[in-house]
Order: C-alpha cells, then structure tokens, then sequence
C-alpha cells in the first residue's frame, strides 16, 4: 500500500509547494512545474503507481487552479499517455528517456489546455504562451527531471521493499 | 522499469477517467467546489507562502538596498494615497457637477416630483469612511493573507486564507494595495477562497473614466495586462485618465481604482476606442487583500 500512498503524498505536497512557495521567489510567465515533473518521472520508472501518482498530481492541481475541474487531471494523463507511447523509441539510457518523458508530457500538457480553453472560448495568446512560457519550460523541465529521477529511482526499491513485508 | 510495451492498461484507464471527468467540469463549472485536498492543502499552503515571502526577502539585495526599497515603498504608498485622494476629490467634483445638473432640472421643471437616488451602493471609499468614523461598528471588509498562486499559467487566480466559514461569498469585490481592485471571489471553499484576478482572460468589469465620464469594459488579457474597450468612438479617452469601476450590474461597488489609461491602441476606423491599462495593483506582489463582504448603505 505504502507505494501508493507515498507517491500520492509526495505529488500533493509538491503542488502545495509549487502554488505557495515558488511564486515569490519565481515572478515570470512561468515557473518550475514539480508536480508535473515528480508525477511524471514516477510514471516513467513504474506502472500502475505512477499512472495513480499522475492521477493524484492531477486532482491536486485542480486544488490549486481556478481553470475549470478536470482540465489539468487531463492534460496531465493525456501528457504522461503520449509519453508512454513516445517510450517506446530506443532511446539506451533510462536518465535520457525520463527527460524525454518529462519533455513530452510537458509539451502535451501545455497543448491541451491551450486547446481546451481555446475551445471554451477564452483568448490565448499562443505566441506569447509558446515564447513565454512552453519553451522555457521545455528547456527547465527536463533539467529539473534530473535530480528528480535519481531521488525517485532511490526511493522506489524501499517503497517495494516495504510493500513485500507487510 | 518498464517499457511501454509491459505496461499495463490502468495509465489508458485513467486517461478515459480523466476524460469524463473534464466532461463532467466543463459541463458543470460548479463541480467540486469544495475539494477536499483544497481545504488540506491550506493550511500548507499557508506555511510554504510565508516561507517563501521570508526568503525571498533575504535574498533581495544588500540592507543598503533594502533601506533604500523601503523608503521607495514608503513613497509609493504615499504617492498611491494621493493619487486615491486626487481620485475622490475629482470624483466629488464631477459628482457635484451631475448633481448641479441635476438640481438646475429640478429648478426648470418645478411642476414635477423628484425623488433623488443612488444608482448603486457606496464604494470603498464610504466603507472606509464609515469603519473610521465609527470603530465598533461591524465589518464590512475581510483581510486575508495570499497563500497559493494559480499553477497554470494560462489563468490569473490566487487562493487567500478565507472561506466560508469568515463570510466569503462568490462575486464579492476583493482590493489590494492601496485599495485597487484586484479581481473578485470565483470560488469559496470552507478556508480558502480562490480570486479571479482582473488580468485573467475571462475577467471583465465595468468602469467608468473619472475624466471624461465615458465608459468602457477592462477585460484581462493573455499576457497579464489590462485593456479598456467599448468605450464609444464620441468619448474621450486621454492618456493617464483615472479608470475606476462604474458598479454598474450590482456585482462590485463603485470607485474601486482599476489603474490609468497608458495608451490608446484603437484607431478612428473602430466602432469602439480601446486602450491599455496601468494597473493599480501590482499583481506580482499581493501578499494582503481585502475582501468586501458588503458596502454600507447597500439593499
């Protein structure tokens, strides 16, 4: 049970950081998405606990985001979905294919909601989102995937561990 | 670690959940309102916002600077209380001249009856007024502390730290600064509340140029700025003209500063004029809000 829940937790605890401790310290059109970040490379590294980490990320930033319910569970899923697909290149080193992951799911991610809230008619102004934001995050992102996939990868074999016990 | 080839059907299982519930969302925009990890990660929030403030303090300069960002601050606040009080008194001045206008009717048309009226409750600036001249009587504003910022960047939302339980209800006006509009209440959970910003796309207000008397809609745009249309080709619109909000619909009250006309982008071929908008608000930079829960004299 505790490889469910402790990804769970972690992903709920990097929204709450990612809405109440990065926007001070980050006052441009972006900032780090951790929460995509942490749920997606536990998504690329497990199965069925990290598609529920996704899903988890995804209801938390609901929490978080005024944007109407569902929106970010989907475009988070979708994103981590297309990675998946994505995986299957033959790509030799699992740190490379956990950025790309990150990469994809970042790419998707930000595509869907333009496309959804364009849709529900709100104007986005998609060169400035791609110049301000997409792009920036797409050079981050990945960095940030880094640090995360070793903490992961670390934490995975106790969590297994400890679920093999009880 | 798997490969996508070996692994299971629960990631495409939860894809197909997450797309009924965005159906479920966007069909019902009321959905979930009282989210329950919202109301744990308060609380959270809260303390990681206050963290966060704290060090991004320490690390914004050398103290010469910081004594130098303080007496800035300190002018700012001074300069932002004078700009409020010139916005009152020309807006008792063009006031008087409606009333003026009003009582020369009166006077030319002795025959009718008149009854004079408010077109909407009182504002801030009566809210203050009364909490000044009478301490004790109860409040009509609720402070609140910013505690989360919106995670998309393509919406302009912050979550304060009161909800329901403190009175918060949805539409009411919320003010930041020196008492410059910053959005109104979208949503109310039990603790916290989430404010749709005045720079979000889907905001639109109604205001009134303190000027020329003309009025406009200031909507949000996509790169976090503020614009003013519909404002009729016969109205005038100069640069640093006073944009206040009319109160016009009942949903926020009148003379809330909304920020100064910067420049006019439309040309004399448009059916409306347009312009960009200097906000009052520092949207950045808003740790304090005021909530109005209600204005004095209002039905």
């Amino acid at each position: 049970m505790r490889r469910y829940l402790v990804p769970i937790l972690i992903v709920l605890v990097t929204c709450a950081i990612e809405s109440s401790f990065l926007p001070p310290l980050f006052r441009s059109a972006w900032r780090p998405s951790v929460t995509l970040v942490v749920a997606s490379i536990w998504a690329s590294l497990t199965d069925t606990d990290g598609a529920i980490a996704v899903f988890a990320g995804g209801i938390a930033m609901e929490a978080a985001s005024g944007l109407p319910f569902g929106i970010n569970i989907f475009a988070l899923m979708l994103g981590n979905g297309v990675a998946a697909l994505v995986d299957r290149a033959p790509i030799p080193s699992a740190l490379f294919r956990a950025t790309n992951w990150v990469a994809v799911t970042t790419l998707v991610y930000h595509l869907a909601i333009t496309g959804i809230q364009t849709l529900r008619g709100v104007e986005i102004d998609l060169a400035n989102a791609t110049t301000a934001v997409i792009i920036p995050l797409l050079l981050f992102n990945p960095l940030l995937a880094v640090p995360t996939f070793f903490g992961v990868r670390a934490l995975l074999p106790r969590l297994r561990r400890a679920t093999r016990l009880t | 670690m798997n490969r996508s080839g070996n692994r299971s059907l629960f990631l495409p299982i939860l894809l197909f959940v997450a797309g009924i519930l965005l159906i479920l969302g966007l069909s019902n925009p009321g959905l979930a309102p009282d989210n329950p990890i919202t109301i744990a990660l308060a609380p959270l929030q809260q303390l990681l916002r206050a963290a966060s403030n704290a060090i991004a303090g320490v690390f914004q300069g050398t103290s010469d600077t910081q004594v130098l960002r303080a007496r800035n601050t300190e002018l700012e606040v001074r300069l932002r209380d004078l700009e409020i009080e010139n916005l009152q008194l020309r807006e008792f001045k063009a006031t008087a001249s409606q009333y003026r206008s009003l009582l020369a009717f009166a006077v030319d048309n002795p025959s009718f009856g008149i009854i004079g009226a408010d077109v909407i409750g009182l504002g801030i600036k009566a809210c203050t007024d009364a909490r000044a001249a009478n301490p004790g009587a109860p409040s009509i504003g609720i402070c609140a502390n910013v505690i989360g910022s919106e995670v998309s960047p393509y919406s302009r939302y912050l979550v304060i730290n009161a909800g329901r339980i403190h009175g918060i209800r949805e539409g009411m006006a919320v003010v930041g600064g020196s008492f410059g509009l910053a959005g109104r209440i979208a949503l109310v959970n039990e603790t916290s509340s989430q404010v749709l910003l005045l720079i979000d796309p889907a905001s639109s207000v109604n205001v009134v140029l303190v000027g020329s008397r003309a009025t406009g809609t200031v909507v949000g745009q996509s790169d976090g700025g503020l614009r003013i249309n519909n404002v009729l080709q016969s109205d005038e619109i100069a640069p640093d003209d006073i944009v206040v909000t009319s109160g016009l619909g009942g949903l926020l009250p009148r003379l809330l500063p909304v920020g100064r006309i910067d420049r006019i982008t439309s040309t004399d071929a448009q059916l409306f004029k347009e312009a960009v908008i200097r906000p009052a608000v520092d949207f950045n930079r808003l740790e304090s809000v005021l909530v109005i829960t209600s204005t004095v004299g209002a039905k």
